[in-house]
Parts: C-alpha cells; structure tokens; sequence
C-alpha cells in the first residue's frame, strides 16, 4: 500500500483537504486511524458533515494527532490502496506547547519516511517578489527544499477562492519552477480533478 | 538508511520535542547529517530517559486539564475568604509574573529571577496562616514550588540550647521545608534578645538559606505590625532581602459577621434573625474591650462555642425536628442562663 503525507504549516487547510478529497473519491464514510500515542491505532467513524465539524475549525494546530484515511482507487481493472495521512502543521520557532512539539516532532518523523509528500500552501502567505526576498515563508521553504530533492511532491496552493488569488500564484509559479503546483481550494472542491491525475500517476 | 543516521535523526527529533532547538534548526540537522555528531554516550542515555518519562502524553493531558481546575479551585478559596483585598491583589499580580517568566523561558527570552520570600505584618486572627497555606499551593499549581506544604515553627524550634546548635536546628528546618512554604511565626522574637541571644545566629543562617535555596523555598516571616517594623530596622539586611511585604489589616465589624456567617454555613448551620443582630452586639462588644483579639479566631471560638451550646439544648427537647437541629437561637450565644461567659479568644485558649 502506497503512502502519501499531507503536510504543511498550521491552518493552511490540510484536514480540510484531506477530507473533502476523501468524499471527492469517493468515500462515503470516514475511518479515521488515529495513532494514538499510547502505541495502538484507534478507528474513528465519522460521517463527512460530522468530520468537517469536529475537526476542522480555525485555530492553529488542531489536529494534534496523526490521521490516516484508506482511500481505493479504481486503476484501470484493478483497485489500488492509498492511505492519505494529515498531520499536524509546522510552525516557526518554538512551539510553547510540549503536546503540540510533540505532534509536530511526529509530522517531521513522517516527512522522513513518507515518499510521496502534499505539500499545501496557503495562497495569502506569499509575499511579494522583491529582489533578495523569498517569497516563502521559512517553514514553507524549508518543506520545499528537502521534499523537492528527495520525493515524490507536488504544492497545491490552497485557498484559490481568495480575491487576490490568482496575483499571489503567478508570482509563486514565477519563482518556483520544475516543481507541480496544483491551485485548489478545498473548501469548495476546486482543482481537485488534477490532484486525482497526480496521485493516480503516483499509485 | 544506516542505523547510526537514523539514531541520529531521531535524536534531533527528540530534541525539537523537548523545545530545545527551533524547526528550521531541526530541519537543516536532519537532513544535513554531517554537522551533527554525538558521541556523548551519557547524553544519549539522558535522552533515553526523558523520552520514557516524556511519552505518555495523554495521561499528561488529563494530568493538565486538572491542574488547571485545581489552580481556578484554588484562587476561588482564596475569594472566598472575606476582606484581604490587597494580599489578593498581590498573590494574583505574581501569579501572572510567574507564568510570564515560564513562557518567556520557553521562547528563550531573558528571565528576571523570581524572589518570592514574604513579610506579613497584622495582628493574631487576621488571615495570616490561612494564607500562606493557600499560597503554597497556588505556588505548588503554577509550578514555582515542588512540595507546597506549609511548615510552621516559631522560635523554638530554631533556636538552641548552645553556642553552634542554633545554626544546625534551623538548617534542619530549612531542609525540611525545601520545596514548601518555611512561615516562621512570631518572627521579631528571634530579634528580641539582644546582642548575645543565639536568635541573631539564627537570623544569619535564614539569610544564607534565602540566598541558596531562591527558587525552592518561600520563607514567610509573620508577626504584629509594630514588633515587625523594629525587627526590620534592627537588621538592615533583612528589609531589602524581603521584597513582599503585606499588610494584614484588622476586620471591621461587618467582616467580621460575615465571617460568622460563612462558618455557620460551612458547618450547616443557620442564624436567625435575633441571633444574627446578637452576634453583631457580642462582637462589637469584644471588639472594644481587647482591639488585638477581635479577629477571625475570635469569631471562629464563638462560633464553635455556640455549636456547643447548642447541642446541649438541643438534647433536652423530646422531639426534636430538622428546624431545631438548624437554627442557632440567642441563647446559644449567650451562654450559660444568659450570663457574658469570658471569651476564649487568644492563642493559649485555642491551643488547649
């Protein structure tokens, strides 16, 4: 069974993208399988309306635990396996919370082990490209540096129904190239079609 | 991947969970192995250990939420207590200093060293135990303190029979009270003597404890207000060394019904409404007779002399209803057939 690793940086959309592309493939009911940190993997049901509520919500670093979700998907004749893992997101510095260190410190041990990395970005955190600036925010960069060399990646720029959207990914498809950036939005399911073709390719 | 770079990388990891190092940090190690080495044999073995006891974070969580609570119980026991205001103000005002040092300690900012060592100043029966006991917990729950008991000694119990013993019995209970709350009691007595006294030796030894055991001791000197004011000009050390200071002022009248009040009620008990104007005569009363005695202990002897009285009333009736078994009337109050009985109200009197 193949691995693909959502990662990011807090409040980016990360579970929200992971579970409305659960639905987008078509799954009906959510199995999450939380590892939990006692050493054992819990499953946690959810239906989609149930999962968009409890666990996606606006403040930084709420999922604090690792979730996998086993999507099938159809290839040609046969089914292929594909477990999505959302973690937590990385943040800058030092985190004050030791259970949110914690969590983090799982997602690094992920990104190490997992070869097929999402890397989502959220739109409204590029910058403008002035010279000897990165566009990037440090954390973003830092994902973007060592995925890109190593794995199998791809950015998917979140947040695409944003105003100034489309200025924001000009400049990031500008300055970053040889590297797939999809623009979705995974609130409203937009661009997720090109995120099937990638993740197919990859299964 | 080698087992030894993978034990490496593992390494880092651990050490951005334990704050240690920010991510990008972590990031650059981690896949950059080069730099980092370690062939520190006992530091791998410390962080063997701090990842067995650090692992059992959802434990911990709950371990967290309850702390929480337990710190909110506590500053609604220290509201609950009638009066006080200022001491409130203060124990809050350094509850916040605290946790502000903690967390700007975990985003590697400069600290100011926290120096809690305290003087209360006020008269016997105003609150002054009560609150250090109530102090060291809340200094228990926010971490400053490990233990958070109280320990109580007057001079007694620091002071010796000969030259050089002084120093050995107040280390002993400098040592007992590591961790804890030292609230030493009648403090100017220690300053009382004279020149030769062997309380001088032991101020001395105090001193020196301060200094070595800042962050793991709280030392309270209590006392009445004048006798601590001279005992404070006597050693020009030990006013500079106390930053807190806290005036225990006396109860006025009506705090002290409310006192009554709140341990009628603790104890499930109710005034009624004759009783309720006597109490506030009879405390008045004593009041004017003695100004140093009219104070919660006060309150809290005839209270509990009442009770007394009560039952032995009670026990008379033949039937006797819930009603009776609730209702503190006049002549529990009173006492005997109606007659002033003196006041067990000073320290002695408690203590027997």
């Amino acid at each position: 069974m193949k691995k693909c690793l959502v990662t990011g940086m807090p409040n980016v959309g990360k579970t929200c993208f992971v579970i409305n592309f659960a639905e987008y493939m078509g799954v009906k009911e959510l199995k999450f399988h939380v590892r939990q940190r006692a050493g054992y993997t819990a499953i946690n049901s959810y239906s989609l309306s149930e999962a968009r509520k409890k666990l996606i919500s606006v403040k930084e670093n709420t999922t604090k635990e690792i979730q996998l979700i086993k999507l099938e998907i159809n290839k040609g004749k046969t089914i292929r396996e594909l477990q999505l893992i959302d973690s937590c997101g990385l943040s800058d510095g030092i985190h004050p919370d030791e259970e949110v260190r914690l969590a983090m410190a799982r997602t690094l041990r992920l990104i190490r082990d997992t070869e097929f990395i999402l890397h989502i970005i959220d739109i409204k955190n590029i910058k403008n490209d002035k010279k000897g600036k990165d566009i990037l925010l440090p954390v973003d960069r830092l994902i973007l540096d060592y995925a890109s060399m190593e794995k199998k990646y791809a950015i998917l720029a979140n947040k695409m129904d944003l105003s100034f959207a489309e200025m924001n990914l000009k400049i990031l498809k500008k300055n970053i190239k040889d590297i797939i950036i999809i623009p979705i939005s995974a609130l409203y399911k937009e661009g997720f079609k090109e995120v099937k073709k990638m993740v197919l390719s990859y299964v | 991947m080698s087992f030894k770079e993978r034990f490496t990388q593992d390494y880092i990891i651990e050490k951005f969970t334990m704050g240690e190092i920010p991510i990008a940090e972590a990031f650059n190690k981690l896949f950059n192995l080069n730099e980092v080495n370690i062939n520190h044999s006992y530091e791998r073995r410390i962080y063997r250990e701090e990842r067995t006891l650090n692992l059992q974070p959802v434990e911990n969580k709950d371990k967290n939420i309850e702390e929480g609570e337990k710190l909110k119980r506590l500053l609604e026991e220290m509201d609950t207590l009638i009066g006080l205001e200022e001491v409130k103000k203060i124990v809050k005002d350094y509850i916040a200093f605290i946790k502000v040092q903690k967390l700007r300690e975990s985003y590697k900012l400069k600290t100011s060293p926290v120096v809690m060592h305290m003087i209360f100043k006020g008269n016997p029966g105003t609150g002054k135990t009560t609150m250090a006991r109530i102090i060291g917990k809340i200094f228990k729950e926010i971490g400053y303190l490990k233990g958070g008991e109280l320990i109580e000694v007057e001079r007694a119990d620091l002071v010796g029979e000969y030259i050089g013993h002084t120093a050995q019995k107040t280390r002993k209970v400098v040592e007992r009270a590591l961790g804890g709350v030292l609230f030493i009691d009648e403090a100017y007595s220690l300053a009382r003597g004279g020149e030769k006294d062997f309380g001088k030796e032991c101020i001395d030894t105090l001193v020196k404890a301060m200094e070595d055991y800042k962050d793991k001791l709280i030392i309270i000197l209590a006392g009445y207000r004048d006798e601590m004011n001279y005992f404070l000009k006597t050693n020009p050390g030990l006013a500079s060394r106390f930053a807190i200071q806290i005036d225990f002022p006396d109860y006025s009248l009506d705090e002290l019904v409310q006192i009554a009040e709140i341990m009628y009620k603790e104890r499930e008990y109710i005034l009624d409404d004759k009783s309720k104007h006597y109490i506030y005569r009879i405390l008045s009363e004593i009041r004017n007779k003695e100004i140093i005695n009219g104070n919660a202990r006060t309150v809290r002897n005839l209270v509990e002399r009442s009770i007394r009285y009560h039952a032995r009333r009670i026990i008379k009736m033949e039937n006797i209803s819930r009603k009776d078994l609730i209702y503190i009337k006049k002549e529990d109050l009173l006492g005997e057939e109606g007659t002033d009985e003196e006041m067990p109200c000073n320290r002695d009197a408690q203590c027997r």
